[in-house]
Order: C-alpha cells, then sequence, then structure tokens
C-alpha cells in the first residue's frame, strides 16, 4: 500500500464519513490540511469569519440533519476560539468532530508560538478529545471520534493533530473494525423495567409525557406520536424537544418549565405519573426540585444512565436508545381512554397564553402570528437567546422535528446566525430563518460576510427593543427596576437617573439594516405590524442573498408566564396575561 | 461515608486529566487517588476514595462510566477486600523516648528503614485505619514529615 501525507490521510477519512461540508478556519498549523482541501472537491470549505461560527455553523449543519458536523481551526487562538461552540454542542448532545492544529510534536511543551493545551482545555466541554501524536494513530482516531461523536448520547469530539503528524507519511486504511473497550453504549431497554412501565400506565389515573432533546437527536418523532395516542396522554417539550409534536396536536400542552405555558407546568404538578423521554431535568424545565411533579411516579428513558436520578429521583429508569426503546413498547401497549384527565387538560389549555397586543412597537404575539401565517411548516427556525427565544418556543407553532436549532443547555448568545449559516448549507431546499435580538445577534455578526458570499437566502428577523430584554426583564422583577448595563441605546453612568428613551439616545447602535447592507445583504426595518408581512413575503422572495429585518419591538414587553429562578412549578407569575 | 472505587483505564495520554476533571468539574472531593500499572501493559489501575453519600458515589460511578478512556469501574466492597497503605515519616528523635518510641513501632509491626542523628523515618503498610492509629499514637514524638500512598486495594474475588 502505498503512502499518503497525514493531511491526505484526513481527507480520505473524511470521505469516508460522508462529510460534504466542513467550517473552518485556517493558520499556520493547518496549512498543510488546507492545502489538501484545495484539491478536494468533494468537500465544500465553508470559510466562516470566526472559529466561533465555525463551530456553532457545523452545530447548525448537524442539529437540522442529524449528520456529523465538521470543523477545522488552527492550534491556539483558532483552537480556543472553538470553546464556546464546542461547549454549546455538548450540553445539548450535538456531533461534531472539531479538528484543530497543534505546534510540532517536538515544540509541545515548550510555549512555542501558538500553543494551546487543546485536550486539557476542552476536556470539560466535549464527550472526547485526542491528541494524535503518531501519524500511525491517525485514521483510527478519525473514525472512532465520528463513532463517538454520532452514537450514544451525540456530542463533540475534537482530535489536536500536531502539524508532523499532517506532514508525515503512512499508509491509509479504513476498514478497521471500530472497538472501543471503554465505550458500548446501551442500546435496548430492559424488558423487565419496560414492563414495569407498561404496568403503571396502565394504573395511572393522570400521566403526563415530557419529551427533550434526545426524542429529537433519536428521530422518534413517529413513535412517540403513536405512543401518546395508544396511551391517550398529554405531552409537554422541553425547549429542546419543540417540534416532535405538532403544536396543534390535541395532546400537546407546549413548553414546560420557567416560561413554560400554564397547561403544561400545571398538568406536571397534577400528574400521578410522568414519563420523561430523552430529557434531563434541567432546572429550568423542572423549578424547585422539592416541589416538582409532588404526586408523580416517575419514569426516564435516556440513552445517558448519568442523567437518570442526577435531578429527580426516578422510580422506574430505562437506559437505552429512546427509538429502539420505543420500539420494544409500542407492541406491549393496550388502548386507554382516560376522558376525566383529558377533558381537564383541554380546561388548561384554554387557560392559553395570549397578550395583549401592543399599541405604539410591535408586539411578541403580533410577530409571531404573522410568522406562523406565512412560514412553511419545514422552515427552520434558528433563535438566539433572550426573551426573542422563550417566544419563539411559547408561540411559533413548531410542526415537525429539527425545525428548531437553539442553545437550551449552555444558552449561548450568539448561536442563533452562524447556526442558521450551517443549517442552510445542509437544506438548500428549505427556508431558514434565525430569530434573534439586537443583543446576541451582535455577537457573531460577522458572519453576514458567510451568508452573503455562500448565497445563503437566511431571513434574519431581529426582534429590536434596545435591550439585553431577558436580563432586563429579571431587572425589572427582581432588583427594583435598575437596569444596570442592559440598555443597548444609552448606558448612563448612573442608570438610576436613566428616565428612559430620551432625545440624546442613540437609536440605531448599530444600524442593523445599514450593517446588512454594507455587508452585501438586503436591510429592511419595520416600526408597524403592517409592515412585518410584506416585508417577510419580500424576504421569502429573494433566494440569493440573506435578507435582514430589523423589527422595532415594544422595549419592555415581558415574557410569561415566568416561574421565578429556584421557585415551584406552581408559583408561575402571570404578569401582562389576560386570561 | 468512605468509599472505595476501582478504576481500569486506558493508559493513554491525558487519561488522570480526564478522570480528575470530571470528578472536580462536578464538585466532588478525591479522598485518595492512587495510580499504577494494572496487570495488562496497556491498562492502569486507579483507586480513588471518596467521603460522602450514596447519591454522589452513584453520580461518580456514572461520570467515571461515560468517560471513553475508562474501560471498568467497579466500588470495592469493605467486607470483601484486601486493603494497604503506606505510610513514611521522619520523627525527630530524642534519646529520653527512644525507647518508647520503638515499642510503639513494634506494636504495630512498623519499621525503622532510615537512622541519622536528629531522626528517624519509619514506614508502616496496613488498611487506612492502623494506619491512623499509627500516626496517632507517633505524632507525640514529633512528626517532621508524613506521607501516605492512598490505599492500594483489591477485591478477595473476581469481579465479572
Ligand atoms: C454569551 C452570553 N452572555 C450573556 C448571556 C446572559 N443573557 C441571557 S439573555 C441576555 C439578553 C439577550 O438580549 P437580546 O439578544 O437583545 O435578546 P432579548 O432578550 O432582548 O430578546 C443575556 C445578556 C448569555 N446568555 N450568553
Ligand atoms: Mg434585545
Amino acid at each position: 500500500m502505498s503512502k499518503i501525507s497525514g493531511s491526505q490521510i484526513i481527507i480520505e477519512a473524511l470521505k469516508c464519513e460522508g462529510v460534504d461540508t466542513v467550517f473552518g478556519y485556517p493558520g499556520g498549523a493547518v496549512i498543510p490540511l488546507f492545502d489538501a482541501l484545495y484539491s478536494t472537491p468533494e468537500i465544500n470549505v465553508v470559510l466562516t469569519r470566526h472559529e466561533q461560527g465555525a463551530v456553532h455553523a457545523a452545530d447548525g449543519y448537524a442539529r437540522s440533519t442529524g449528520k456529523v458536523g465538521a470543523v477545522i481551526v488552527t492550534s491556539g487562538p483558532g483552537a480556543t476560539n472553538t470553546v464556546t461552540g464546542l461547549a454549546t454542542a455538548n450540553f445539548d448532545s450535538v456531533p461534531i468532530v472539531c479538528i484543530t492544529g497543534q505546534v510540532p510534536t517536538s515544540m509541545i511543551g515548550i510555549d512555542a508560538f501558538q500553543e494551546a493545551d487543546v485536550t486539557g482545555i476542552t476536556n470539560a466541554v466535549t464527550k472526547h478529545n485526542y491528541l494524535v501524536s503518531r501519524i500511525e494513530d491517525l485514521a483510527e482516531t478519525i473514525k472512532n471520534s465520528f463513532h463517538i461523536a454520532g452514537t450514544g448520547r451525540p456530542g463533540p469530539v475534537v482530535i489536536d493533530i500536531p502539524k508532523d503528524v499532517l506532514l508525515g507519511s503512512y499508509k491509509f486504511n479504513y476498514d478497521g473494525k471500530i472497538n472501543i473497550r471503554g465505550y458500548k453504549p446501551h442500546i435496548e431497554g430492559h424488558p423487565n423495567q419496560l414492563k414495569k412501565v407498561v404496568q403503571m400506565l396502565a394504573n395511572a389515573k393522570k400521566p403526563v409525557v415530557i419529551v427533550g432533546g434526545g426524542a429529537i437527536i433519536s428521530d422518534s418523532s413517529p413513535e412517540i406520536n403513536e405512543f401518546i395516542k395508544i396511551c391517550d396522554v398529554p405531552v409537554t417539550a422541553t425547549l429542546n424537544g419543540l417540534g416532535c409534536i405538532e403544536y396543534d396536536n390535541p395532546y400537546f400542552l407546549g413548553m414546560h418549565g420557567m416560561h413554560g405555558t400554564i397547561a403544561a407546568n400545571s398538568a406536571i404538578q397534577e400528574c400521578d405519573l410522568l414519563i420523561a423521554l430523552g430529557s434531563r431535568f434541567d432546572d429550568r424545565a423542572t423549578g424547585k426540585l422539592s416541589t416538582f411533579a409532588p404526586n408523580a411516579e416517575i419514569v426516564h428513558i435516556d440513552i445517558d444512565s448519568a442523567s437518570i436520578s442526577k435531578n429527580v429521583n426516578v422510580d422506574v429508569p430505562v437506559v437505552g436508545d429512546l427509538k429502539v426503546v420505543m420500539k420494544q413498547i409500542l407492541p406491549m401497549l393496550s388502548a386507554v381512554k382516560r376522558p376525566e384527565w383529558m377533558a381537564r387538560i383541554a380546561e388548561l389549555k384554554k387557560k392559553s397564553h395570549q397578550m395583549t397586543r401592543g399599541k405604539d412597537r410591535i408586539t411578541s404575539i403580533e410577530v409571531f402570528d404573522i410568522l406562523n401565517k406565512t412560514l412553511e411548516e419545514d422552515t427552520i427556525i434558528a433563535t438566539d437567546v433572550g426573551q426573542h427565544q422563550m417566544w419563539t418556543a411559547l408561540y411559533y407553532k413548531f410542526k415537525k422535528p429539527r425545525t428548531l436549532l437553539t442553545s437550551g443547555g449552555l444558552g449561548t448568545m450568539g448561536f442563533g446566525f452562524p447556526a442558521a449559516v450551517g443549517a442552510q448549507l445542509a437544506n438548500m431546499d428549505k427556508q431558514v430563518v434565525c430569530i434573534s435580538g439586537d443583543g446576541s445577534f451582535q455577537m457573531n455578526i460577522q458572519e453576514l460576510a458567510t451568508a452573503v458570499i455562500n448565497e445563503l437566502p437566511i431571513i434574519i428577523l431581529i426582534m429590536n427593543n434596545g435591550y439585553l430584554g431577558m436580563v432586563r426583564q429579571w431587572q425589572e422583577l427582581f432588583n427594583d427596576e435598575r437596569y444596570s448595563s442592559t440598555c443597548l441605546m444609552k448606558c448612563r453612568k448612573d442608570p438610576s437617573k436613566c428616565r428612559g428613551v430620551e432625545e440624546e439616545c442613540f437609536k440605531f447602535i448599530p444600524d442593523f439594516v445599514k450593517v446588512a447592507e454594507a455587508y452585501g445583504a438586503v436591510g429592511i426595518r419595520v416600526k408597524k405590524t403592517e409592515e412585518l408581512e410584506s416585508a417577510i413575503k419580500k424576504a421569502l422572495e429573494l433566494k440569493d442573498k440573506p435578507v435582514l429585518i430589523d423589527i422595532l419591538t415594544d422595549r419592555k414587553e415581558n415574557v410569561w408566564p415566568m416561574v421565578p429562578a429556584g421557585a415551584s412549578l406552581d408559583d408561575m407569575m402571570k404578569g401582562g396575561m389576560t386570561l | 461515608m468512605r468509599y472505595i472505587l476501582s478504576l481500569i483505564v486506558e493508559n493513554k495520554h491525558g487519561v488522570l486529566a480526564k478522570v480528575s476533571q470530571v470528578i472536580t468539574g462536578r464538585g466532588y472531593n478525591i479522598s485518595t487517588l492512587t495510580v499504577g500499572p494494572s496487570e495488562k501493559p496497556d491498562t492502569s489501575r486507579m483507586i480513588i476514595t471518596f467521603d460522602c453519600d450514596d447519591k454522589v458515589i452513584s453520580q461518580i460511578i456514572k461520570q467515571m462510566n461515560k468517560l471513553i478512556d475508562v474501560i471498568k469501574v467497579f466500588l470495592i466492597d469493605e467486607k470483601e477486600k484486601v486493603e494497604r497503605e503506606l505510610v513514611l515519616m521522619r520523627v525527630h528523635r530524642k534519646r529520653e523516648n527512644e525507647d518508647s518510641l520503638s515499642r510503639v513501632i513494634d506494636i504495630f509491626k512498623g519499621r525503622i528503614v532510615n537512622v541519622t542523628p536528629g531522626n528517624f523515618v519509619i514506614e508502616l503498610t496496613g488498611h487506612s485505619g492502623k494506619i491512623n492509629a499509627f500516626i496517632e499514637n507517633i505524632r507525640p514524638y514529633g512528626i517532621q514529615d508524613l506521607m501516605r500512598t492512598g490505599p492500594l486495594a483489591l477485591p478477595r474475588y473476581e469481579i465479572k
């Protein structure tokens, strides 16, 4: 077998893994690898404008398709810039393989130029990482990395490759069988546990199902929909579980948790059996643990045994791949009807979250009424983090899995737009919409260049309230309206003397419309609700460039309902809701 | 309560960092940690002891199992184990209590392994409880330096 370079081994391995797109940013340590990519037409190399953007883009690519996203960055600062992206993906179980350049093996440890201890730095934010110090191990390491990233509870894997390994030469062999003795994910649920679950379902009067991100990742939406129909059981989603159940499905209660719906939170508190499917009982979802679902026995089905009984004490754990477990359990079920409980659910659902409409500026519900009317059901929505994210979760009518890309666990501002870029590249047949905030968008605004250059018809909706709105909401409710460092229009030295927006305050810093135009995208400003629909329709027609719509929204609208941090799901603040 | 956790891990770059990262990153405290070669050249054995409750130890076990480079994790049963720890102490040598010091060392079956005009170096192996008792008995003689290995432990039977 003839020998090829380390860089070429990587390219061949990526091809074997079916990688068609790599998000990356070059630098000294990876010049040989980018050189090899230069003559690889099978792989589209997307140059983002920041390494964080590259990882989020690979994340959006992966979340929207289920495939493993691929990233290549240089050593030192290139690698450290990926940390937030990796942590975001790790928290939400997104499969990514991130190759980082490293200084030559002979220089590791001497504080060489652009040296960083990448495996040390990324230990806490990856599923696994490798330093490849021998070219003999390169192909096998890449193969194992893709396997680890994409199976079990997925997650990011970093491969740190010194430059001399890229430049070395060795034979390429990718036929070996994967055998990682410390990594054998549980796939099938234990039959005895499943029997218990079936029995509990038969005895329960008021069961509720929670679907989490695991339901989306494992593609179990069809099985779960069948399950809830047979068992006549209402279902609520976590933020990352949205899309598993269609919004209009009568069994669907909406999201639960801190900004959950009244129906979802109340149903959890009233239920006598709670079945969590691929959800890890995040504190934002459970509120105060000691009063969470106080009357319920809890079943938890998850691929990650470490998620079981970590926060909530589980009565019946089932470790396995959710789709496989669902397929095991479906034939064991017998159909039931629970008319009383479903009547109670219908009653709870009537207490929906109707908001008052705005007078001067646009309110959230008005934006989402229009989006629900104008967007196709396979539209992919990427969000940033803040109020706009929670309104998306509450009001946008998700109909399909993998149509919401949002940073749930880490809550990373700046995730949405680069994720939209990655998702659009993977789904050129679908519309991608990024719903962002005026604060968040500025955290990866530079990716406008990537979107324009790649002619991506992403629609960017900025819900522009001139505030770091979510933090401002907390300050209003819990810090005596002391808006310390949250106004984006003008920061007074003494915020307590701020009397709201005045003449001297800057109106548009930055002017997002002009920013869009400066990058070669289209920018539209929307000041009135009536203008929004036509702006979106116009944007939908443009097929070769991004359109940024700067929506001037009500500056001080709050997200309701809200369970204060650390409070019980029973204690929902309902603020301006008209019930 | 004290738990003795036994890990078989890959004998590879960065494994100790990964294991300790997960434990400290989640806010758990390691009491002792001992690493060394195992019966196979490509694996190492770690014994980590914790003072915690059963909920915490079960989380730790699950988190250790999640690590790719950790091949096997098990708790060592206190009743079915052989445990040994080694302690070295350098102690002041004073004429007036040399005899009584020797007697204490004999009782515990310890050994003086080095002597200078000013001090002794003493060694003892045994389970951790015995080491604790020994140290307490030596303390009045004036310990200059002390180093313990932390326990090594093996189950008495093969763990499948
Ligand atoms: C990287 C990062 N820094 C800080 C925060 C804390 N944070 C959460 S929401 C938020 C405000 C977001 O403002 P904006 O994007 O304008 O959204 P809005 O809430 O106004 O809709 C902040 C600062 C965060 N989540 N991520
Ligand atoms: Mg804002």
